[in-house]
């Protein structure tokens, strides 16, 4: 009996959670200009008028790149300071870690106002570097998270074994420790990728005139031009979004430990 | 094969004494990335806010005019006061409904577990900017719920659910839920099963065993979560943005309003230095109370 | 019926098409030290699990005391269980763990702090109350959780595996603390496993499972010496099993030999049966040759025990033969490929009928 309570009060707060999301993707696929219910008409011209918009493919192309730079910066600089955290004591280590961890906890709005005075004391302007730099420190504790997990369940026997067979150290991390450590890797690619391109406030902060993404775009055209091509768009970047991250729970999916 | 040689799982690695240099390539980037584009900024941060402010110009002169305004002016201690409110009620909210979910998801049979989880985390990585405007649709004048209660004949008119204070809880709550949800679930999940037949065994009934055994072994999960959700809400922009209106001012807006319409950096600075003192504050009651590791759990 | 303290009539429990446990019927008596033995899966586990009351049977019923318990859940049931992993609650101390069940009775402080002092008496911890339970040895902790089960003077208490964790010499050790518990305080244990030596140290009968079924319930004694399936006699203790025919009361023929045995309860001549002998009443070298039951043959495998050595002895016809000796009385180690004459006398040779009575 209370089974029952409690499998019918998840299902409410998933529906809770996902009708939002499901609303935008109905709308989508409604034919009238206005989002109004109920929902008229089945038509794909949202889609098609969202992606011949100039100022919405720009906006792609804007996040991508940004999104795909900053994701391999945090993956390279978070992966090296995950093997010095995991592998090495020293004093301060469990410092250090929560230092990294730190953007993620304090609030956007103090990260990216600090950033954009710093920035413009060295007489920069906002735009994609600092847009990027921003996306970097918040991917940052993904990586370092995925790719620390990774590394503590990693049996180092397997590179003594190697350097027992002749390899060097730089080989060995080549040869044995990188592959095995590429799922997380990989993973916190991902998630870095998806916690940039979904970004909205450290980016709107940080733009700058010059630089839309997507998230921005979508904010802007909510405020000066709502048609449904919004809905067309949201829907195809909560898929992206979803299918990354699902990929990227696939990649690191940890063997669990009896 | 020896024994020392078959896999450890789960075994720490063996921690050596670092080797400088290896060290230094490898902290090095990382480290040189969150001071400078972190700490120092933060700092710099700190030093604006003890500028003056005249004429729309910022002046290199120490003065303490910025926290007496943010301290005692009305508007800006009713915004703060409103942030922290907020940030009370979605916590309190989010752990009411997303306890049971988080219990029902942690005891569900493994194979559906797994895609409930995978369900889960669709709406946590879904853009902030798309699950916010959707309540709009919701909401609107226009919106399903109106529809839905006219079409129902339930009232006659549409209701004016938006620009105000509950839509803005609403959406916060959405928005935050999983935020709770999934900590809460990864402390529950590791609760052995069987002290909860134990107490049963012992002569406790379920409400019982949940009061006794299941809710203090669940307490880091507690807590994760609402520190998580209420430093979020307390910070948030889009959502008072989007769904509040103009009266619905919380920090942050505040903070960007000062910062980018009236260029007031200096005033700016000192709200969110005393913003960041709030914020810490929390977060190091939060440690006294419970080992920070326990957030890298996500 | 009175005296029984756990009862199970024809008690079946199905799991979608699995049948756990198949038409059960047995009774306990107070004050026994019974034990559930068998392989993995055979159900004594589900069985146990529905006299505590976390399985209702699909069909049949479990008496306690006289009571049918029906669908009554755990905590109403007077019975207490000391789980596999011990499962003591890690947020709460040593004193606490003991003290819940008789804080879920509401019992005042003063009668709790007298019962689970008297407990860490009774288990020989004393001043181990403020401890933590992360502080504690495997050990300490299996006696922390029998004595958090019986302070509650259960009318049954029930152990599930609860030695398995422990090192060889600490499970001889809570063996006989067990036993010395249970004659201390008098409750009827019921204690399941799968580790057939431990069985037979502790129990007063044993209840010998494969496969949902119950094969013989007998005290240790009788389960060893005279199995009643081949199933028992293979997995109590090592046996050299053989199958046959029954030729008379007395004599059996199997394949290439002939076995003169004990007398066969139940079965007439020409009926199916198997014949076990323990290795440890084979004789081998001089002491086989005169002996009723003799054959020669070569030694395939030796197995040095220390005290013991156990040969496996090929006597032809596709038969071995386990002879377990003591070293101190035959006085030399045979080789592999040696031959020599391995017997056994007629008492030593049981015979179980195929279709067990």
């Amino acid at each position: 009996m209370r089974g029952i309570v409690l499998k019918v009060w998840a299902a409410l707060v998933y529906g809770f959670l996902f009708l939002p999301i499901l609303i935008v993707i109905l709308m989508s696929f409604g034919a009238s200009k206005y989002s109004t219910f109920p929902v008229r008409g089945f038509s794909l011209k949202w889609y098609g008028r969202a992606f011949a918009d100039e100022q919405i493919v720009s906006a792609l192309q804007t996040s991508v790149t940004i999104s795909v730079i900053a994701a391999l910066l945090a993956t390279t600089v978070g992966t090296l300071a995950a093997m010095a955290i995991v592998r090495n004591r020293f004093r301060g280590r469990e410092l250090l870690h929560a230092a990294f961890l730190a953007p993620l906890i304090i609030p956007e709005i103090i990260t990216g106002i600090a950033l954009l005075s710093f920035a413009t004391l060295l007489s920069l302007q906002g735009g994609i570097a600092l847009v990027v730099i921003g996306h970097v420190l918040i991917g940052l504790p993904f990586v370092l998270t995925v790719v620390s997990t990774r590394l503590y369940g990693f049996d180092r026997s397997l590179e003594e074994a190697a350097m027992d067979l002749g390899a060097n150290e730089a080989t060995t991390f080549r040869r044995v420790t990188l592959p095995l450590i590429m799922p997380g890797i990989l993973g916190g690619l991902l998630l870095a990728f998806t916690v940039s391109f979904d970004n909205f406030l450290i980016t709107y902060l940080l733009a700058g005139s010059e630089v839309t993404t997507i998230p921005l775009q979508i904010y802007s055209m909510i405020r000066f031009e709502f048609t449904p091509k919004i809905h067309a768009v949201s829907t195809v970047i909560v898929f992206v979004s979803v299918s990354l991250i699902l990929l990227s729970q696939l990649l690191t999916r940890e063997r669990r430990a009896a | 094969m020896t024994a020392a040689s078959l896999p450890r799982e789960g075994a720490a690695p063996e921690a050596r004494e670092p080797v400088a240099a290896k060290l230094a390539v490898q902290l090095g980037p990382g480290l040189l990335w969150l001071v400078a584009f972190f700490a120092v900024p933060i700092v710099l941060l700190l030093v604006y806010s003890f500028y003056r402010f005249t004429d729309g110009v910022m002046i290199e002169t120490f003065t303490l005019e910025n926290y007496a305004r943010a301290l005692h002016d009305t508007i800006y201690v009713q915004v703060f006061g409103k942030s922290l409110r907020y940030g009370l009620v979605v916590t309190l909210a989010c752990l009411a409904i997303g306890y049971p979910v988080a219990y029902f998801l942690a005891r569900a049979a493994t194979r559906r577990r797994g895609l409930l989880f995978l369900a889960l985390i669709i709406p946590f990585w879904t853009s902030i900017v798309v699950r916010t405007y959707a309540w709009k649709m919701l909401l609107g004048t226009n919106g399903l719920v109106n529809y839905t209660l006219e079409a129902l004949g339930l009232i006659g008119a549409p209701i004016k659910m938006l620009y105000n204070e509950t839509a803005v809880l609403v959406g916060l709550t959405h928005v935050f839920l999983p935020f709770m949800i999934l900590p809460l679930y990864a402390v529950l999940e590791k609760i052995d099963p069987s002290l909860e037949e134990a107490a049963m065994d012992l002569g406790a009934d379920r409400a019982r065993t949940f009061l006794r055994v299941i809710l203090p072994l669940s307490l880091p999960g507690i807590s994760t979560g609402c520190l998580l959700v209420f430093i979020l809400t307390i910070g948030s922009y889009l959502t008072p943005d989007l769904l509040g209106g103009p009266s619905e001012m919380m920090i942050s807006n505040l903070i960007r309003s000062e910062y980018y319409v009236t260029f007031n950096w200096p005033f700016g600075g000192a709200l969110a230095v005393l913003f960041l003192i709030i914020t810490l504050a929390m977060i190091v009651v939060y440690n006294r109370l419970f080992k920070l590791e326990r957030i890298v759990g996500n | 019926m009175s005296d029984y303290d756990v009862e199970l009539r024809r008690v079946t429990k199905r799991f979608g098409q699995v049948i756990a446990v198949d038409d059960v019927s047995f009774g306990i008596r107070r004050g026994e030290f019974f034990s559930l033995l068998g392989p993995s899966g055979c159900g004594k586990t589900t069985i146990m699990r529905m006299i505590s009351g976390f399985e209702t049977p699909t069909r049949g019923e479990v008496f306690i005391a006289g009571e049918a318990m029906a669908a009554r859940p755990p905590y109403r049931r007077p019975t207490n269980l000391v789980f596999q992993h011990l499962s003591l609650f890690p947020h709460m101390t040593v004193f606490q763990n003991i003290a819940f069940g008789l804080e879920m009775k509401w019992k005042g402080k003063a009668e709790i702090r007298d019962r689970v002092e008297r407990m860490f008496a009774l288990i020989q911890l004393p001043g181990f109350a403020e401890r933590k339970i992360s502080q504690l040895s495997g050990g300490q902790k299996q006696r922390i959780a029998i004595a958090r089960a019986l302070v509650n003077e259960p009318t049954v208490l029930l152990l599930d595996e609860p030695l398995g964790a422990l090192d060889l010499k600490l499970r001889e050790q809570m063996q006989l603390e067990l036993k010395r518990i249970q004659r201390e305080v008098g409750t009827t244990f019921v204690y399941v496993t799968h580790d057939q030596k431990e069985a037979i140290t502790m129990s007063n009968r044993i209840a010998v499972m494969d496969a949902g079924r119950v094969e013989q319930i007998d005290d240790a004694t009788t389960i060893y010496e005279r199995p009643r399936t081949p199933f028992v006699a293979g997995f109590i203790g090592e046996t050299n099993l053989f199958r046959g025919r029954l030729v008379d009361s007395g004599t059996v023929a199997c394949e290439a030999i002939a076995i003169r045995t004990g007398a066969a309860d139940g079965a007439g001549a020409g009926a199916p049966v198997h014949v076990s002998v323990r290795p440890e009443k084979v004789r081998i070298g001089s002491r086989a040759e005169a002996l009723p039951n003799a054959f020669t043959g070569a030694v395939d495998e030796v197995v040095y025990q220390g005290a013991t050595t156990t040969y496996r002895v090929d006597i032809g016809g596709g038969l071995d033969v386990l002879a377990t000796v003591q070293n101190a009385e035959v006085g030399r180690l045979y080789d592999r490929g040696d031959r020599i004459a391995v017997g056994w006398e007629p008492e030593a040779a049981v015979v179980i009928p195929e279709t067990a009575p």
